[in-house]
Formats: C-alpha cells, structure tokens, sequence
C-alpha cells in the first residue's frame, strides 16, 4: 500500500497505535506518528482505543498527591500563558483559511527564527561565510538549521546541521538530509546524520541540488522520503552571494 | 458491573466534561477541577516512572499548562482520561530520556503492582477487563508488559533486567499486547 494510504489500514494502524500507547518508539517515530494521527482518523482512533484499553491501570494503582504549591503555580503559568499558542477552529472561517493562515504564520516565523538563529549559531571559525540556510522545523518549531558552505577548492561544499539547544539527547538513529528540486520536486539524497551536530562534504552534484533545491527535508528512511511525511522539512534562504559551483 | 467501574465512569464522564469546558470556554475554573480530579493520579503514574517528587511536579506543571494551550485538539475518539495518560507517560519518557541515568534501580518485581490490581475472576461480568486480561497472560509477558507500561522501561532496560535476547523481548511484548486486546474484545 503506497505512502499515507498505508495508515488507513486498520492493521497497521493498530499495531502503530500498540506501540504508541505502550511507548515503544522512539521519540522520533513518536511525533511522526502524532503527525499522522492529526491527518488519519482511522490511526487516532486505534490510538485512542488502546489508550482507553490501557488506562484502567492508572486507575487502579496507587495516586500520590502533588505538592500544595502546584496549584498555584499552573494558575499563574496559565495566567501567563493567556491564549498564547492557542488556535481552536474557527467555524465562520473555512479551512483553507486556517491553513493559509497557519502556511504563512509558519513560514514567517522559519524566516524570523532562521535570521535569528543564523545570528546567534557560533559560526565556523574560517571566513568563509554559508551561502545557503535551511532553517527545519517540526510542528512549526524549528529544531535544526542546515547550513551550506561552498567549496574552496571546488568540489568541497560542505553541509553542517546544528541541532536547537532544545533538542533531546537523540536515541533516534540516522536521519537522512534531502533536497527537493523547486521546479521539478524531485528529491535528491544528501547524506545522514544523528542527533549530533555534524558536518559533511558533497559532492558537486548534490550541491547543485541544494542549489536548486525550493526546500530540504529530513526522513528516517534512506531509501525513500515524502515531505508530507517528512520529519523536519523548511525552505531554502539563499544568503549573500549565491555559488552555485561545488 | 460493579459500582466501582460505574463510580470510574462517571469520574471520566467528568474528566471529559472538563475538558470540553477548559476548550471551549478557556474556563480556569475548569482546570482547577480538572486538576483536582485528575492530578493524584497524573503524580503516581509520573512517580512510578521518574520516582523523583520534584520533577513530577515539574512534568504536571507542563501538563496542564499544554491541557490549557492544546485542549481543543483532543478529539474525543476516546476518553480524555487516555488522553492525559498518553501524554503524561509522553512527557515523563522524555524526561527519561534526556536524563544520563534513570536515577533509581531497574526492579523486577511486579507484585507490588499485581497486588493493588483489584483481584479478578473468571466472571468477566464483575471482573475489572484489562486486570483479567493481564492475570490471563504468561508470566513473562505480563512481567514485561506491566514494566513497560507502568515503569516506562526500554527494551533495552528490560533486557538488561531479564537478560533475554532483545528479539525475544520485543516479540514476547508484541503478541502479549495482541492477546490483551483479544481478551479484551471478547
């Protein structure tokens, strides 16, 4: 069954939403799967189920109360918080507004962080500056930043993922770095890395493919990826003098 | 069914209620009670896996901040109670994880969690389901299903507690929870 149609089998979906409830994934494949459930009824569904048909345990072992001074913390954090990050559906408003609203909510705030981060990110120690940034996101957070640096000789175009501060110590295993072509969206394989922060060179033609690229993506398989079910996708920023050779 | 599961149902018909309220009305009010209902239980679950006081508190905090932000999206596939259970086990295994040591012990010993399940019997009528379901499963399976689930241990974890081979561990977990469902549905 070919890629998301695949989480419209109720098999499938009830093994993921086993190993979802009963915690055995990663934390990766946890918020892939969170992703998901947002798109395919049928795997929320099986996810609830098996949070129903588990929960009955909390029920029954012992509760412990919480320290008196928690209360009135969560109200004032509340109270802090206000309506931050918080969207509920709108009815007078159709969907498309809401996505249109969220698309370039999105891609203002990846252009914002991008600067920012591309600011504050302790830069290489050579003078050679990136000319290329992706700024990654998941649920519209950023979590990484690629950065490309052109060859000098040529055919040593470097790429150097660096991971948000925020970012969990990663059991997560290889993730794989791609780029899609903006006209024709094919995806070019650019290499793997981890949880680390790490830095690799490419060769001319993959750098040609960053260089053509509309936006890079990051799946955890090394022979296929979707950006609709991408782990970490985000636009290309072009900065400075653009080289296109590697 | 016992008056204990009817009591159990109407406390999640409240749970429900609650979070309906909390999206639709951004009731503070309604977070007080849900966390008066809910937290105890919330902390236990918590505790059982991080067994540290103050970064449950901590984790609760973060709980019900996300409850106030994200109670809209609980879709009402299932019962908001679940829902909390996911996403405290969620947060509390993040916290896990980023943490270099568990902080405590591995313990083998379910039988402290066995014995404060309500006794079952073979009347599925009167007996609590998932409690019969689990005393029906093999020793192993339960030992490894309720360390998991309970404690939030790894399969690695698990194979350092049981010295068996990770395959086996996975495979024993997975047809454990394939025969609880079964059990479960019939």
């Amino acid at each position: 069954m070919p890629g998301a149609l695949r989480y419209r089998d109720p098999e499938l979906c009830d093994q993921l939403a086993s190993r979802y409830v009963t915690a055995r994934m990663t934390p990766l494949s946890r918020r892939r799967l969170e992703r998901l459930m947002r798109q395919e009824p049928v795997l929320e569904q099986a996810v609830a189920r098996w949070a129903d048909r588990m929960a009955p345990l909390h029920e029954a072992l012992p509760a412990e109360t919480p320290p008196a001074e928690l209360w009135p913390r969560i109200k004032a954090a509340v109270q802090t918080a206000g309506d931050d990050g918080i969207s509920p559906p709108t009815a007078s408003r159709g969907p498309l507004f809401m996505w249109r609203t969220i698309a370039v909510t999105a891609v203002a705030a990846a252009l914002a962080l991008a600067v920012a981060l591309w600011a504050h990110f302790p830069q290489r120690a050579e003078t050679v500056t990136a000319s290329y940034l992706a700024p990654l996101s998941h649920n519209g957070v950023v979590e990484l930043v690629v950065s490309g640096y052109p060859g000098s000789p040529a055919g040593k175009a470097q790429l150097v993922v660096q991971w948000s501060r925020r970012h969990l110590p990663s059991d997560e295993g290889p993730l794989y770095l791609w780029a899609e072509d903006q006209r024709s969206q094919t995806l070019v394989y650019l290499g793997t890395f981890s949880g680390q922060n790490h830095h690799w060179t490419v060769s001319r033609t993959q750098w040609q493919a960053v260089a053509h690229s509309s936006r890079l993506l990051v799946s955890p398989d090394r022979d296929k990826a979707d950006p609709a079910t991408a782990e970490y996708i985000g636009p290309c920023l072009q900065l400075g003098d653009w080289q296109e050779k590697g | 069914m016992g008056p204990d599961r009817a009591a159990i149902d109407l406390w999640q018909a409240e749970v429900d209620t609650l979070i309906t309220r909390i999206a639709r009305h951004r009731d503070v009010s309604a977070l007080e009670a849900l966390y008066r209902l809910t937290s105890a239980r919330l902390m236990g679950l918590t505790l059982r896996m991080l067994n540290n006081q103050a970064d449950c508190a901590d984790l609760l905090q973060e709980l019900y901040l996300k409850v106030w932000q994200q109670a809209h999206q609980f879709g009402g596939r299932g019962s908001a109670w679940g829902w909390l259970c996911v996403m405290a086990r969620n947060a509390a295994l993040d916290q896990l994880r980023s943490r270099q040591h568990r902080g405590q012990e591995l313990t083998r010993d379910i039988q402290p969690l066995m014995e404060t399940l309500p006794a079952p019997c073979n009347d599925a009528a009167v007996s609590p389901g998932l409690e019969r379901c689990l005393q029906a499963l093999r020793e192993e399976q339960r030992e490894l299903i309720l360390l998991s689930y309970i404690h939030g241990y790894s399969h690695q974890e698990l194979q350092d507690l049981t010295a068996r081979p990770l395959g086996t561990i996975k495979s024993w977990v997975r047809r454990g929870l394939q025969e609880l469902k079964q059990c479960l549905e019939r």
